[in-house]
């Protein structure tokens, strides 16, 4: 093991030595063609993050979705009208008796007109608040805590008419804090008196910007559009750590589809076309960075032959000097590496300011801290897949030859 | 008499013509072949010093890789302190020559990227001897060839004969049995090269059989023996 990384060592102080002679023109090219593959690989990767978590309403935290059968991933929490669950309060009241939830909620949303006499369109979303929730991007601690005016499926409890609303939401109605709002089911349909609790920055982003959203309880928007004697919502929204929840939802209703996710990165994977972009980019930046590497490298090893030779001559073995060549290589790819996530990092942001520049469109990429480590993953099998060629190379290096 | 360090008997060494006409080391075909040592024999004792001399392509350099065990011979034997290298793999004569053998060349070949302390301990690395044991025998070794103040200098801050001598004590690192040197003293001025030369005299006097090929009058009157090549033969005339 000492020996393996005393020769290591040899490998890269013969990089560095390099850049230290300034004579590292052609291991300077190699690092770049590396960091620029990797650059590619993370600003395609992070585009897919993007495009993935802005797909999802809920926010962080929220692991499961539980949807009728008839509704798909793609209208989670913004599947206005379709199959509907019903009797949701006593559903979820089992739900949140469950230990390992953190919190579950059901989510019923509605297109209805907010404001005065003309009014304006917003998303209303009806949940049942408990601390730390937080549903279509915004907090629901603003909202009293429960369903005061479900009162035992009765609906003749207190009538809060709280409202939380995003900023969007805020800046369309020309409401702020305190504000009184009539919301109204369009067509002429009944109204309801709310007042404006918080404002909150947040809510539903598109590419075409925020969605107007606005966050109230459920018993009281089922009041408003008359789905309360069947005590309806779209969905179930469960926040929880413990992934042995999912049979539990599976069984809450007979037609109905789990879905898991949330905020993090991980829930790429639930991303067909993220995870297809990521894939496709993390091949492209493997082929290009291996053939970049192997070919800078190679003519880096060919120049080198006599010092390999003097290796050979002097009693290292075939396995050392490969050791000092793949040391060579990893030195070289894992620069790239560092240096590519920094490109990464800068086409991540601007990609996001063309995008909103161009299009209006808030954050289209993003950069978890993970893509970092995926670079650097990328980097290394770079550095691996170019390695055999380089090997092979300088096991060409015959002593007779050279010296 | 002790056992010779190195012995060669009868050797030849032929090269056949490769299609791209390139020599290559393939021993029978029908390709035009080039006899470059034909019977030659010699052997080095221990503590002595033999220069091969010759005219350009006479065969030093053949006969100097056969007995470093760097090449095998295609007719005859070489035995390098006892063992037939021609018997042993290429991995199997890398170590003979890592256990066995020092190597100087006319070029110094030292890795740029590493101090001199660092080239000497190289082959130190192969044998697998830990970097405090590393340290102590090349600072050891240069000082005996009196570079104990240039240590951490890397090649391009050595001048020619600084190199040379970094190299020779690269070579003595395994403490081996055989030293051998292909014009050591051709990159160097006479009076660099005469400073080199009593190094080889010294590594002599310990015991160690040397080899030095060479075209330079000065090398060999330093050999305590000159053998000298005509044609791959023997120039006893």
């Amino acid at each position: 093991m000492g020996k393996r990384r005393s020769l290591a060592g040899v490998g890269v102080r013969r990089v560095v030595g390099r850049f230290k002679r300034g004579d590292g023109a052609r291991v300077a090219v190699s690092v770049a063609g590396v960091a620029a593959a990797v650059a590619l690989a993370l600003a395609a990767t992070g585009i897919g993050v993007g495009l993935a978590t802005q797909s999802t309403v809920a926010g962080e935290g929220v692991d499961y979705w539980v949807v009728p059968e008839s509704a798909s991933a793609s209208s989670l929490a913004v599947s206005t009208g379709g199959a509907r669950f019903g009797g949701v309060h006593a559903v979820n009241a089992d739900l949140n008796a469950d230990p390992r939830i953190e919190y579950a909620t059901p989510v019923s949303t509605e297109v209805l007109k907010a404001g005065g006499t003309s009014g304006e369109y917003v998303l209303v979303v009806g949940v049942v608040p408990e601390a730390g929730m937080n549903v279509a991007g915004l907090p629901a601690d603003p909202l009293t805590e429960g369903d005061l005016h479900y009162a035992n499926g009765t609906y003749n409890g207190t009538y809060t008419g709280e409202m939380v609303l995003s900023g969007s939401a805020a800046e369309l109605l020309n409401a702020t804090e305190g504000a009184s709002l009539s919301v109204a089911v369009p067509g002429g349909g009944p109204k309801r008196p709310f007042g404006v609790t918080a404002v909150r920055e947040g809510g539903i982003e598109t590419g075409a910007g925020g969605v107007p959203v606005a966050l109230v309880h459920l018993s009281e928007l089922q009041t408003l559009t008359g789905t309360a004697s069947e005590d309806t919502a779209d969905q179930f929204l469960v926040a929880t750590d413990d992934p042995g929840v999912e049979s539990t939802l599976a069984d809450l209703y007979p037609k109905s589809t789990v879905v898991s996710g949330g905020g993090d990165f991980a829930s790429l994977t639930d991303s067909t076309l993220s995870l297809a972009v990521a894939l496709a980019a993390a091949l492209v930046a493997l082929i290009v960075g291996t053939l970049f590497v192997a070919t800078t490298m190679g003519m880096e090893l060919a120049a080198d032959r006599a010092q390999f030779a003097t290796l050979a001559a002097i009693g290292l073995s075939r396995r050392s000097r490969g050791t000092v060549v793949v040391a060579q290589t990893l030195t070289v790819t894992l620069a790239g590496g560092v240096l590519g996530i920094a490109l990464g990092r800068i086409a991540v942001a601007a990609t996001n300011s063309v995008g909103q520049s161009l299009i209006g469109a808030g954050n289209v990429a993003a950069f978890p801290p993970a893509l970092a480590a995926y670079g650097l993953v990328v980097a290394v099998v770079i550095g691996l897949l170019s390695a055999p060629y380089l090997l092979w190379l300088s096991d060409r290096s015959d002593p007779l030859e050279h010296l | 008499m002790s056992d010779p360090a190195v012995a060669a008997r009868s050797v030849a060494r032929v090269y056949t013509r490769g299609s791209g006409g390139a020599l290559s080391g393939l021993r029978s075909g029908e390709r035009p072949t080039v006899r470059a040592l034909d019977g030659v024999s010699a052997a080095v004792e221990p503590g002595e010093i033999v220069a091969i001399a010759g005219p350009s392509g006479s065969g030093k350099s053949t006969l100097l890789h056969l007995l470093a065990a760097l090449d095998t011979p295609t007719e005859g034997v070489v035995e390098l302190d006892g063992v037939d290298t021609a018997s042993k793999t290429r991995a199997e004569r890398a170590r003979l020559r890592l256990e066995r053998v020092g190597m100087v060349f006319q070029q110094f070949h030292l890795l740029p990227s590493l101090s001199a302390r660092a080239n000497v301990a190289l082959p130190l690395i192969e044998l697998g001897a830990g970097k405090g044991e590393r340290r102590e025998r090349a600072e050891e070794l240069l000082e005996r060839v009196g570079l104990s103040d240039r240590a951490g200098h890397h090649p391009n801050e050595l001048s020619g004969g600084e190199q040379q001598r970094v190299a020779v004590a690269r070579a003595l690192a395994t403490d081996p049995a055989l030293v051998v040197a292909d014009e050591p003293t051709g990159e160097l001025d006479t009076e660099t090269g005469a400073r080199v030369l009593e190094l080889f005299d010294d590594v002599a006097a310990e015991g160690r059989a040397v080899v030095l090929a060479s075209h330079d009058d000065a090398t060999l009157n330093a050999a305590d023996r000159v053998l000298r090549l005509r044609d791959g033969r023997i120039d006893d005339g």
